[in-house]
């Protein structure tokens, strides 16, 4: 009870904040220039926040009450749900009188009072069950708000706008090439915690190899990779053709491989160390040889664990991947870099949302998956990860 | 056949195994006993070359081991360790199939054999499709003795296989276990710690200390006392007693009475119960003597005077 | 057990066949340019009329950084790319020995132009009569404060110990020819807090900077080009010695790809010669400050200068 009580008084205070002291949107004449900034009070009368907040209370209390979420709480949830959607329509429809400007290209800008405001609002109801409502009001009104184009206005719809034709192309690239890396680095990420298991004189040397891609900066490797690529493309012509290249979408491709091995590595052999010994000594005396034991016993035992470590290795690849946007390898961080160096900050926001939600759906996917292994396994491991 | 000859093994200064002889005859259970780092376990995992012996030959079913490919050699051979080592991600079917799979069996082979065994042990066919977690202590002990004898191997290993498991349940796969090699005829090499043990299961029980075999007898032939100081404070002063568990009601000389009487009857007795339990009960009833019924609703007599006679026969070798 | 054969064949075709990246039958020219806007018009322009006269291209624009777009094109990873006269003393060093050749639009690309068909097998085409290069800009309340009207009104009031501080970027900061040239030539010297130096030489952040007047920021750098003069209402400092060199936009496109496609010499001729200071002025401000697209902004000059047609 207590800490949930601290947590509504922290989100109330946010809320409270957010309402009175910190603006909810910038309105800028155009992309750079510095704007005008919108507190909830130019946006909405104060008889609408006053029942803002009374609908606020009354939630908490109806749902104090009660233990199972009803159908009226429910309902509730979504309409909460829908006004994250709600301010930002009134943000784009905001009318400014006293500047000049050119409507096409004024804009309005989220501010930190409505990120405040969501923080707070998602920190009272995300301790409810009926927390899922609210999060199903939300993204179905932002999605509705979108696509009916009741947001014109806003920065970032702008800046989408700009690159909409590009703007699927970079998801799909850069979700392949998160993909296709993390992928790549399964089965040699496999086959070294297996060997480190097997050999523990090997066991440092492996995990210190791995480790260094971890430690090394970025910007370093890819440059390092590069030469040699570049190198290789010219002396073997073919290797062009094959989209192999000092630039683009290898060097990317092979760093981002080789971020992706430290969380399978450690996992495969954490997975390989908690198998019993008792049963790889019975499947030895009954004559299985070293590598029927590997994939009969050693491997499916050590799967979900290796599971979590793919998890890992995938969730944080789609972030990596970003950085396939400084060498020309496109993807959603060629937006962001984009966006960074005109000093566009919604462009940014653009290309950072997609990363942030491509992520936590990898998360969510596997986890699912980790659940189902599980079960096939008949066996409960602890899925935390190790690295 | 498994032959030992001189075999000998150290671990730096320590001698695990010296200069050992042992000949199983096939069909023969000789159980190793012996305390902790006698050898025993050592002994048995360098007849399936866990274990690589210094010197000597090992030889099964005629044949040196050393000719074989290890793996090969394995499969030939049941393995059964203590807590089993089921693979929990297996089945129970899966588990036991998995040597005769190895050797390439065709299904319906398998299907038969895996019945047959399950049958054999006593477990449920609906088991088949459990995994290991889902079974108990027991139960999983007794798919690992299906799983040792999978794929019909006329040799079986056994390293303390019973050890994890209750008293209770322990005695009743014991006699199960026993039942099965006695009517298969299994050549069978058994470690264990638990002269109980070795006195229900062995035709000839062999005590090790400090990797020598120091006494190798039929269990009737250690009451004796003519052995080495070790080897009777091992066996312990009440072996004679101890012994007793061995033999059954069929082994007692009995006298067959009208079943309608009831005098002195002990119900909690019938033909299966061991000749310790008769003398137990013979002791607490008072008298002389007391009355079985056996299941299948006849009733004998049993005095003092058979146990004693019992007890003669073991000395004089007579009965095993 | 043949369920993890069935994962492992899945997982090892798809990494096989999703690293094969796919390959492109025909020879598209590959088009770069850097991260700036003034790139994605140029690199748009290049791009629709190629494509107008039936030469495949391949768009690789906002490639990166200066010097990784040198690179990918010394390392035939891309063929066409925009890039400016005076870079000429970036990629000769050795031989760029008299400096006052940067100071005239046709020496400098004279040189450029020569040595990298030489040495690189790199041909620069028809430049466009727009001094895109590095020149200080102040606020106009600023400018009329302190009447500033030429650098050296800028000197003076520097040595008069007045508030100063300029953000630039790092290779400008160092140039002999950029600020270390101005302060030889005007008389006044920079101390190390009068300065804010960034590492990439992107001038939309530091206008930025300076039209908030962030951190006490009061002058920057600015291009030549750059839309935001108007935009953000501030002022060139005039530079009667010209002290940094002459920066000219022009294609640079590989000899083996010349070869190829000789007519793009010709189509690419008259647009960039139409494309003088105000011209790219305002094309900038449009992409930069009123968010258009470049390829809408592109499009719609090259039609009403008649060089596209619809």
């Amino acid at each position: 009870m207590k800490s949930s009580r601290l947590k509504i008084n922290l989100g109330y205070g946010l809320i409270g904040l957010a309402s009175f002291a910190l603006p909810l949107g910038e309105f800028k004449p155009n992309r750079v220039v510095k704007g005008i900034l919108l507190y909830p009070t130019d946006l909405f009368s104060p008889y609408l926040i006053m029942a803002f907040f009374i609908g606020i209370l009354m939630l908490y209390i109806v749902q104090m009450r009660k233990k199972n979420p009803g159908v009226l709480t429910q309902w509730l949830m979504i309409s909460l749900g829908l006004l994250p959607s709600l301010i930002l329509i009134a943000l784009s429809a905001v009318k400014i009188s006293g500047i000049e400007f050119n409507p096409s290209a004024a804009r309005v800008s989220l501010g930190s009072g409505y990120y405040v405001l969501l923080l707070g609002i998602l920190i009272i109801l995300s301790q409810f069950k009926s927390f899922k409502w609210f999060l199903l009001g939300m993204v179905f009104s932002v999605v509705i708000s979108v696509t009916l184009n009741l947001v014109p206005n806003l920065g970032l719809i702008k800046e989408f706008n700009n690159v909409k034709n590009s703007f699927i192309k970079a998801i799909g690239t850069h979700l392949t090439l998160a993909l296709s890396s993390a992928l790549s680095a399964i089965i040699p990420g496999i086959l070294l915690g297996y060997i480190s298991y097997t050999h523990s004189r090997w066991r440092e040397w492996v995990m210190g190899f791995v480790n260094l891609f971890q430690v090394a900066p970025t910007l370093s490797l890819l440059g390092l990779v590069m030469i040699p690529l570049s190198l290789l493309s010219k002396a073997y012509p073919i290797l062009s053709q094959w989209g192999i290249k000092g630039i683009g979408f290898a060097p990317a491709f092979i760093v981002l491989t080789l971020y992706c091995l430290l969380p399978i590595v450690a996992n495969a052999y954490a997975g390989f160390q908690q198998v019993d010994k008792a049963i790889l000594s019975s499947a030895q005396g009954m004559g299985l040889t070293p590598f029927q034991i590997f994939y009969k016993v050693s491997f499916p035992l050590a799967a979900p664990i290796i599971l979590s470590g793919i998890r890992t290795a995938l969730t944080q690849n789609i972030g990596n991947t970003i950085l396939a946007g400084l060498v020309g390898g496109g993807g959603l961080g060629a937006l962001i870099f984009l966006g960074l160096s005109q000093a566009a900050p919604d462009l940014v926001l653009l290309g950072t949302i997609p990363v942030v939600i491509m992520a936590l759906m990898s998360d969510q996917i596997f986890e699912f998956c980790e659940y189902k292994l599980n079960h096939m396994m008949g066996v409960v491991h602890d899925t935390t990860q190790t690295s | 056949m498994i032959q030992l000859k001189q075999v000998s093994k150290r671990y730096g200064d320590i001698v695990a195994l010296d200069q050992i002889d042992l000949t199983v005859q096939d069909g023969e259970c000789v159980v190793l006993i012996g305390p902790s780092g006698c050898g025993k376990s050592t002994l048995l995992r360098s007849i399936n070359r866990l274990i690589d012996t210094d010197q000597g030959d090992i030889l099964v079913n005629g044949q040196n081991i050393s000719t074989y490919k290890a793996e090969d050699l394995r499969r030939q051979l049941g393995y059964c360790i203590q807590g089993v080592g089921l693979f929990p991600h297996l089945s129970v079917f899966d588990n036991i199939a998995i040597v005769p799979q190895l050797l390439k069996w065709d299904k319906s082979k398998i299907n038969d054999r895996i019945n047959t065994l399950m049958d054999l042990t006593g477990l449920p066919l609906s088991y088949l499709s459990k995994k290991p977690h889902e079974l108990s202590g027991g139960e999983a002990q007794r798919v690992g003795v299906c799983r040792a004898l999978a794929a019909d191997p006329s040799i079986l290993l056994m390293d303390e296989p019973f050890g994890a498991v209750d008293p209770m349940t322990r005695e009743q796969i014991q006699l199960a276990f026993r039942k099965i090699q006695r009517e298969l005829k299994k050549t069978v090499l058994f470690v264990t710690h638990d002269m109980e043990e070795a006195i229900l299961l062995a035709d000839r029980i062999a005590i090790m200390y400090k990797g020598k075999i120091l006494s190798l007898e039929t269990p009737g032939g250690l009451i004796n006392g003519t052995h080495d100081p070790f080897v009777n404070e091992f066996i312990g002063a009440d072996y004679p007693l101890r012994l007793l568990k061995r033999y059954t009601l069929a082994d007692l000389k009995v006298i067959n009475v009208d079943s309608k009487s009831q005098l002195n009857q002990v119900s909690s007795l019938n033909e299966f119960s061991t000749a310790k339990e008769i003398l137990s009960e013979i002791l607490k009833s008072g008298s002389q003597e007391i009355m079985i019924q056996k299941t299948d609703r006849t009733k004998v007599i049993v005095t003092y005077d058979a146990l004693i006679e019992l007890l003669q026969k073991v000395l004089n070798n007579e009965i095993v | 057990m043949n369920k993890y054969f069935k994962m492992i064949a899945v997982v090892l075709s798809i990494s096989v066949l999703t690293a094969c990246a796919p390959t492109v039958k025909e020879e598209p020219v590959i088009v770069a340019t850097m991260l700036d806007s003034e790139g994605g018009i140029l690199g748009n322009m290049i791009i629709l009329m190629l494509e107008a006269e039936g030469i495949k291209t391949e768009n690789k624009l906002y490639f990166g950084t200066p010097d990784i777009l040198r690179a990918a094109l010394e390392n035939d990873e891309v063929d066409l790319v925009v890039d400016y006269t005076g870079s000429g003393q970036y990629y000769h060093p050795e031989d760029a020995t008299d400096p006052s050749i940067w100071n005239d639009p046709e020496d400098g690309y004279a040189f450029t132009e020569k040595l990298d068909r030489e040495k690189n097998d790199l041909l620069w085409l028809t430049p466009a009569p727009a001094n895109n290069t590095e020149m200080i800009a102040v606020t106009r309340e600023f400018a009329s404060a302190n009447a500033l009207v030429t650098m050296a009104d800028l000197a003076a009031y520097i040595n008069a110990d007045n508030p100063f501080k300029l953000i630039a970027s790092a290779a400008f900061i160092e140039n002999t020819m950029g600020l270390l040239g101005y302060e030889e030539a005007y008389g006044f010297k920079l101390t190390n807090d009068q300065i804010i130096s960034l590492s990439s030489g992107n001038t939309a952040e530091m206008l930025q900077a300076l039209s908030l007047g962030t951190n006490g920021i009061n002058a920057s750098l600015v291009y030549g080009t750059d839309g935001a003069l108007d935009q953000l209402n501030l002022v060139v400092l005039e530079d009667p010695k010209q002290i940094p060199p002459v920066y000219l936009p022009a294609p640079v496109i590989r000899k083996a790809v010349l070869d190829m496609y000789p007519e793009i010499r010709d189509i690419l001729k008259p647009v960039f010669e139409s494309l003088d200071l105000e011209t790219l002025q305002t094309l900038n401000a449009k992409v930069a400050y009123e968010g258009l697209d470049a390829l809408d902004v592109a499009k719609a000059y090259l039609i009403e200068k008649k060089f596209l047609k619809q």
